[in-house]
């Protein structure tokens, strides 16, 4: 049985963001056929044999007890993981080449994650940036965390220019402990400098993920004849031809992803390209996938 | 350069409208929002070029719409300078020969003058001659030849024409507009006051002309003149005919002056008048004794003075028999007969003379031998006497059938043919009587639309009156009163009632006078002609599509047409005094008696101040400069570039449509492939 992914366009068309986020994880749940573990936090790893110089803290006395050998019991978190979302609410995000613009898309890939960690009782954080943190939501796991943080992705509007230098120098501060950290833009800037400014959370033992969004029309542009272009974020206008969008730039912005999936790899971060005409559950899933099987 | 109006230019500033249009408010190309240039460099096309190079384009044909458009409002002018005299300039010499030109040796003085005036011509010089008479006349082609310019002069005879300043000027303005060199104007004349036209406008000269007049009379000469006279054109009894004659002093003292009557020579009578100073004075003359036929009339004062040329008046009369009219009546009530005749003797020198016949014994007559035939209530008439009626009316005879009781009792009208559909006696109805209406003030008989007013009908026949005949009057009730039918060449004139003071009192009124009068010319075909006509009127020789010949005898008794003119010439201008005989075809001579008009018979002449203004509509510069010795002086005229303007600006709105069209078209084929932007614009 194949499964049916949510349109982007279904999703504009529902009012609320915790619906959408419930309508996205609940199905993309049951899409998963008896693997309620998947998620940021896992209690239970394994048993290893006891090895001399290991921590009897981590022993299983019960085990010991029943059959007198000596088992650690492993975790793969000691306790639930905290998730922080930084949402790009830059000018750029403003665009939009169909139903659903992307930083409506952006909402809603935020809202689902933190639908998703609040079900496994993970504290959920959110910060929303542009070239300043126009938002912090501090992590919490208390009751009610969820509803702030939906009521912040929803007024989440549209900003300046993107820096990403300046609003991670402040996450640094905020994010004192490892968690999750879960970076959603559009990512126009040179893959060197995001990774640059994104890697010291990677090195305080958080694990990021970078989510791109990215319009269809962004990633194969479909201009005219000759075209005044105005850029977004700076307001500045450029003559275009259709020749070179169809050419010389889709080289550039496929070069673009390709810099980017790779820095981020190769400075272990997930990346996750996620255009706008996507089914939403189905990016989600895939990077589930993925990060499950990195784990 | 200069500019008419000159206020106009205030209309440049309408020039911005494009640059605000263009600059401020010009198309832009709509950018379209996109999130990052990042990876944009920027690229022009070739066609984007090409439509900014038509954009601007665009712009500059506007700027030169707008700007030529202020420029012809303006009407700009350029001061053109054409050189004055040398072999440049064009003499023209003007002799006026009207009727008052007679008046002692004005003429030979005038002639003299232009003689002068040619005389010192340079050599290398144009020369002119014009008659100014009746019309303006040009005696010869410009030309440098001394003789031929003295020829002409001297060709030019006394006329009895009369001619205004006005028909010069015109003229004058023709000529300059085709020889463009300057033209010098010597007029020889005595400066009528009376020659001024109606509007001093109409004797504007052209710039290019200068006039300079030459004035060959004082102006102060007392003269006597036969101003009118009043006479019948057709005589039947001339003991009762009056001939009435206006004598009119011009600058004279009051005084008698003993008026003459004469007839082919012969004089009648004569009489004595005493004329006011400087008045007029009318003198009546009763009988006039003629033969048979046209004779020759003249009334003419004794006595010379200024103008002896109009001291006689001229008029022609023919006299002739009474033509008889068959007049059948119903022999049960004779009175229209008495009404009739009364009307007609009343009507005064009647052509007419009436014979009545009871109906029952017209049967014995020959209608062809009358003017025209009355048929009053005649309703018992033989078979074939209706039929020779009916003849008669064929061949051009006429009837006026008069419709009482007795023909009632027919069903159609007898010639005529009308129905008869039934009577009316308006007595018995509530409106007690009936009276005419919608009259045809058109119709010679009804030439007035009162010729039936107050006439009460009580008593009327219903007729029904299809084309081709003509209702020329109707009653209250809308049934014909009078109608006339064409049957062949002749014509049948039907009254729905009758004129005998029985169904209606139509003969009590003074309009059954000139109604009898009328309708006995138009059915007798009696012509009104006028006793005397004057120089330069016309008299018509033939209608469009007859083609016979018709003779024109002037006063010296020869033809004054060539034969081919004679059988094509539909008019002819009585070009001086005198008697003219004109012969038609199969019809008997006509005399015309024609007389200078006596316009020219006041001698006063303008003013020189009104010389001096007509002088200064034209050229003034020249007028001062001697003839003799031209010097090579500079003389300036406007030249209005507008008919190039307006040919420029048709040029330039062309290319603004077609440049505007492509650039339009550039523009809209680029917005049929739009960029899906974002929802909110930028």
């Amino acid at each position: 049985m194949s499964q049916q992914y949510l349109s982007p366009d279904v999703l504009a068309s529902i009012s609320g963001l915790d619906l959408v986020a419930k309508t996205v994880v609940e199905g993309f749940i049951a899409g998963l056929h008896r693997s309620p573990d998947f998620g940021f936090s896992q209690e239970f790893a394994e048993y290893r044999v006891y090895n001399p110089g290991d921590d009897l803290r981590h022993v299983d006395w019960n085990v010991f007890a029943r059959s007198e050998k000596m088992y650690l019991k492993r975790y793969r978190g000691e306790t639930n993981t905290l998730v922080t979302i930084l949402l790009d609410q830059s000018a750029s995000m403003k665009f939009g080449s169909h139903a659903i613009r992307k930083l409506d898309f952006a909402r809603f890939l935020a809202a689902s994650i933190a639908y998703l960690a609040s079900g496994q009782r993970d504290a959920i954080g959110l910060v929303v940036f542009d070239d300043e943190v126009r938002n912090y939501i501090p992590p919490s796991g208390r009751q009610g965390q969820l509803h702030r943080i939906m009521h912040a992705i929803e007024h989440a509007d549209f900003g300046e220019r993107t820096n990403f230098a300046k609003p991670f120098v402040h996450c640094m501060e905020f994010l004192k402990r490892r968690g999750l950290v879960v970076v959603i833009s559009d990512f126009y800037e040179d893959p060197a400098k995001i990774i640059e400014a994104v890697a010291p959370l990677g090195s305080r033992g958080n694990e990021v993920a970078l989510f791109h969004i990215l319009d269809p029309e962004e990633i194969a542009p479909k201009l005219g004849d000759s075209v005044l272009l105005l850029d977004m974020e700076t307001q500045e206008t450029l003559e275009v031809t259709s020749e070179y969008a169809r050419l010389e730039y889709v080289q550039k912005i496929n070069s673009h992803i390709a810099d980017l999936r790779s820095k981020a790899q190769g400075a272990n971060m997930d990346y996750c390209l996620m255009p706008t005409d996507r089914p939403l559950d189905a990016g989600l899933r895939e990077y589930l996938a993925a990060r499950k099987g990195r784990i | 350069m200069g500019f008419f109006a000159p206020w106009f230019l205030a209309g440049i500033v309408g020039i911005g409208l494009p640059i605000w249009l263009h600059l401020l408010k010009r198309h832009k190309m709509e950018p379209k929002p996109f999130a990052s240039l990042m990876f944009f460099e920027r690229r022009t096309q070739s066609s984007v070029k090409h439509r900014r190079l038509l954009y601007k384009l665009l712009m500059a044909f506007r700027l030169l719409m707008i700007a030529l458009l202020v420029l012809l409002f303006a009407e700009p002018f350029f001061r053109r300078s054409t050189p004055v005299g040398g072999g440049e300039r064009l003499l023209v010499g003007v002799v006026d020969h009207t009727f008052s030109m007679r008046a002692g040796n004005a003429l030979a003085r005038a002639k003299g003058e232009i003689h002068s005036a040619m005389s010192k011509r340079a050599p290398t010089e144009q020369g002119q001659i014009i008659a100014l008479g009746q019309s303006v006349e040009v005696v010869n082609q410009p030309t440098a030849d001394s003789d031929e310019l003295n020829a002409a002069i001297d060709s030019i005879s006394p006329g009895d024409g009369r001619a205004t300043y006005g028909d010069l000027a015109r003229y004058l303005r023709t000529l300059a507009a085709s020889v463009k060199k300057p033209i010098e104007v010597h007029l020889a004349s005595d400066f009528q006051k009376s020659a001024m036209p109606n509007g001093f406008a109409e004797m504007q000269l052209p710039d290019s002309v200068t006039l300079v007049p030459h004035r060959v009379s004082s102006g102060k000469s007392p003269n006597w003149a036969v101003e009118t006279v009043t006479a019948p054109g057709s005589v039947t009894d001339p003991k009762k005919v009056v001939v009435a004659a206006m004598i009119r002093g011009y600058e004279t003292d009051a005084g008698k002056k003993s008026v003459i009557l004469s007839v082919n020579g012969k004089t009648l009578q004569t009489k004595t008048v005493d004329v006011p100073a400087n008045g007029r004075a009318r003198v009546e003359f009763v009988g006039l004794d003629a033969s048979y036929g046209l004779n020759r009339g003249e009334v003419k004062i004794d006595g010379a003075d200024s103008l002896d040329a109009d001291n006689h008046f001229n008029f022609g009369f023919e006299r002739s028999e009474p033509r008889k009219i068959l007049f059948a009546y119903d022999a049960r009530e004779a009175r229209a007969v008495t009404y009739y005749k009364a009307a007609l003797e009343a009507a005064g020198d009647s052509p007419f003379s009436t014979e009545a016949v009871p109906c029952d014994l017209i049967a014995g007559q020959t209608p062809s031998k009358y003017a025209f035939v009355v048929l009053a209530d005649c309703a018992a008439m033989a078979p074939p006497f209706e039929q020779a009626l009916r003849d008669y009316v064929q061949q051009g005879g006429s009837i006026l059938i008069t419709l009482g009781p007795a023909s009632l009792s027919r069903d159609k009208v007898p010639v005529a043919n009308l129905p008869i559909e039934g009577s009316r006696y308006a007595g018995r109805d509530a409106e007690r009587f009936l009276s005419a209406t919608h009259v045809d003030g058109g119709h010679p008989v009804t030439r007035t639309s009162d010729a039936f007013e107050g006439v009460m009908y009580y008593q009327s026949a219903k007729l029904k009156a299809d084309p081709p005949s003509r209702v020329i009057a109707r009653l209250s009730d809308g049934s014909p009163l009078l109608v006339e039918t064409p049957i062949g060449e002749g014509r049948v004139l039907t009254f729905a009632s009758t004129i005998d003071n029985i169904a209606n009192d139509f003969p009590l009124h003074p309009n059954f006078v000139a109604f009898a009068e009328r309708s006995a010319n138009y059915l007798g075909r009696a012509v009104d002609r006028p006793s005397s006509a004057l120089v330069g009127s016309t008299v018509e020789l033939r209608s469009v599509k007859s083609a016979a010949a018709v003779e024109v005898n002037g006063p010296d008794g020869k033809p004054v047409m060539s034969l081919s003119k004679a059988a094509t010439a539909r008019t002819y201008a009585f070009p001086k005094e005198g008697y003219f005989e004109v012969t038609r075809a199969g019809s008997s001579p006509e005399l015309y008696a024609v007389n200078a008009d006596r316009r020219e018979s006041d001698l006063e002449a303008l003013p020189q101040e009104t010389i001096d203004l007509w002088k200064n509509t034209g050229h003034t510069d020249a007028a001062n400069s001697d003839v003799a010795n031209p010097e090579q002086a500079e003389r300036e005229h406007s030249f209005s570039p507008w008919r190039w303007i307006l040919f420029i600006l048709l040029l330039v709105a062309i290319a603004e449509t077609l440049v505007g069209n492509r650039y339009l078209g550039e523009v809209s084929g680029e917005s049929e492939k739009p960029l899906e932007s974002s929802k909110e614009a930028a």
